[in-house]
């Protein structure tokens, strides 16, 4: 998946199935490895195809999630974030291309059916489950810790039992349990045409979301639901700290180097800010 | 001398064993979908190469969600070094 994973509290054993398991979901699921089932099942043109059980319950959690995000973190992507330019691994992407983006494709989950492992979608769809690939992987990765520790990928932190995190843009807080995850185009941004472009795609208009922020740090109950979280609280801009508050999730926001903090946030982990 | 037998009568059994090899082919057709939809259904799916098991809903379609954001437990630090770093995806 292109990124570091760190575990701690792991026995070698432990760590080498954690190990194993990244490298098994990376075949599966890479939209840089031609014969990753993604790629496959992208290419090929039948509407429905018969998928591996690991794939299926993949989309399924993916489909639960834009269910729950009313389809702002959308499994169907992988149009728009090919005609945003990300075709390639992000190390090999040029900071700045000439050609301008494609034409914009927006999200439809909503016409995705998985019936089993039967997966049937309209011709012509993308599917990127990279929105949920790499915080499911961790927290299948903790499951594999017979004790407590934590499980960090790219980032994301899923913890079973308490661990000091540090944030990113500064500060740091304990995680007991379940997931920390952020979500940014702090750092993965590019140029096409003379226009931003990022990974985060805004499903509604098919383009990289025009959100205010510039990162959204969120803890959940998994590492999959603060990165789905955190995604959909980007995408929604001013409205993405009161949707945390709803769920009663705590969360950051980084807009231009000022921090803001939902509610919830300030009472869980600055409290005596939320006092003040 | 057998005898002869008319075009028509030939023409009703080629007819006849079209249509019983058309319903052999429809029946072993279902048998086929029915065998491939028991052996996906997730009630019989264990485990997964990742470790994940699939053992929810027979089919997902738009509506509905089983999602669940539950409530990470999270407190002030305690000023103590992080073990890990967090960073942006």
């Amino acid at each position: 998946m292109g990124t570091d994973v760190v575990v701690g509290g792991a026995s070698a054993a432990e760590a080498e199935a954690i190990e194993r398991l990244f490298a098994d979901w990376e075949q599966v699921f890479s939209r840089f490895r031609p014969q990753s089932e993604l790629n496959r099942i992208n290419a090929d043109p039948a509407p429905v195809a018969f998928v591996s059980r690991l794939f299926a319950s993949v989309v399924r959690d993916a489909l639960e999630a834009a269910a729950a995000t009313d389809g702002l973190v959308d499994p169907t992507l992988g149009g728009a974030i090919v005609a945003a330019g990300y075709d390639r691994d992000f190390a090999l992407l040029p900071a700045r291309d000439s050609q301008p983006p494609s034409p914009p494709v927006p999200g439809r989950w909503r016409s995705l059916r998985l019936s089993g492992r039967l997966l049937t979608r309209p011709p012509g769809t993308a599917l990127d489950l990279n929105g949920v690939v790499k915080s499911l992987a961790v927290d299948a990765s903790l499951e594999l810790l017979e004790g407590d520790g934590f499980v960090a990928a790219g980032g994301d932190v899923a913890a079973g039992g308490a661990v000091a995190v540090g944030l990113p843009g500064g500060g740091s807080l304990r995680l007991r349990s379940g997931g920390l995850a952020t979500s940014g185009i702090t750092v993965r941004h590019w140029h096409r045409g003379g226009r931003l472009q990022h990974h985060l795609i805004d499903p509604r208009s098919g383009r990289p979301s025009t959100s205010r922020w510039d990162e959204v740090t969120v803890a959940a109950g998994s590492c999959l639901a603060a990165d789905v979280a955190a995604k959909a609280a980007f995408l929604l801009g001013d409205d993405g700290p009161g949707w945390l508050d709803g769920r009663g999730l705590p969360g950051r926001f980084l807009e231009q180097g000022e921090l803001l903090a939902n509610d919830r946030w300030r009472a869980s982990v600055e409290p005596e800010a939320a006092v003040a | 001398m057998p005898k002869p037998v008319s075009r028509i009568v030939e023409a009703r059994r080629r007819a006849a064993h079209a249509k019983r090899a058309a319903v052999a082919l429809a029946a072993a057709g279902f048998l086929a979908v029915a065998l491939l939809a028991k052996a996906s259904h997730p009630a019989r799916a264990h485990g997964t190469s990742g470790g994940q098991s699939a053992s929810r809903s027979t089919t997902q379609q738009s509506s509905g969600s089983s999602f669940g954001f539950g409530s990470g437990s999270v407190e002030p630090s305690d000023g103590s070094q992080p073990g890990v770093q967090s960073s942006v995806s």
